[in-house]
């Protein structure tokens, strides 16, 4: 499954129980809705885990933050985890600063 | 988009520089492209034009929360040496509000930041100073 609103591009796709969200480009209050609703998507598709892979990922701002957080908390009630993989310099310091890299499973 | 600043003189006194775009989402990319250009010509580094695209966006994103599709957003771009300073207005009924993670990401990616609300308008300011410009 692809989508595309201009300044993202998401992608998702099984691997074995897992799913696999690949996510490009900007994240904002205008495209963090289709990111959450992929990984809502993903998270039902899969019986596993949820790897987002953000090595496309230029900008990401609070709303961003925030979707990743909530899809991470609902897969932890469910015993399950969210990982991110391959994060920028850049987006992996956003991560820092919110802590959310304290409570997000990082592949770099 | 009106500017006052010439291509080629060098940055010095203040110069200008307005935006007005609908207040909406969608259009947050040129608020932060144009904040993002200015941080550049005055020599930010990387990681200082990283900071201003964020601080612009965060502060932007408060201020057009739920406002309607005929609001405008206003912003004024201004240069002083080594400092620039975005400042926002939208029409709004009521103060903004701003999320704790947006404003964690504000506190340490802008140099001084507020939101204010006054008369029907709300109302935020960014200020980013190029490490380098500074002596």
């Amino acid at each position: 499954m692809s989508e595309d609103i201009g300044t993202v591009t998401i992608d998702s796709r099984a691997e074995g129980d897992d799913a696999i969200v690949t996510v490009a480009g900007e994240l904002d209050p205008h495209t963090a809705p289709l990111l959450e609703r992929a990984l809502d998507d993903a998270a039902s598709a899969a019986k596993g885990n949820v790897i987002v892979d953000v090595a496309g990922l230029t900008f990401i701002d609070s709303s961003g933050l925030r979707v990743v957080l909530g899809a991470r908390r609902s897969l932890v009630d469910q015993d399950r985890h969210l990982l991110l993989r391959s994060p920028s310099d850049t987006v992996q310091r956003l991560l820092d600063i919110v802590g959310l890299s304290d409570y997000v499973e990082i592949d770099r | 988009m009106t500017s006052s600043a010439s291509t080629d003189a060098p940055v010095t006194a203040a110069e200008v520089i307005t935006l007005e775009l609908p207040a909406q989402a969608r259009h947050l990319r040129l608020a932060r492209l144009t904040a993002a250009g200015l941080g550049a010509d005055l020599g930010f580094g990387l990681e200082e034009v990283e900071d201003l695209r964020v601080a612009v966006d965060e502060a932007c994103a408060v201020i057009i929360d739920g406002a309607d599709a005929a609001t405008r957003l206003v912003l004024r771009y201004e240069i002083e040496g080594p400092a620039l300073t975005v400042i926002g207005t939208c029409r709004a009924s009521a103060p903004a509000d701003v999320h704790p993670v947006a404003r964690e990401l504000l506190n340490v990616t802008a140099d001084g930041w507020d939101v204010s609300h006054h008369d029907g308008s709300r109302a935020f300011r960014v200020r980013k100073v190029a490490i380098a410009g500074v002596s």
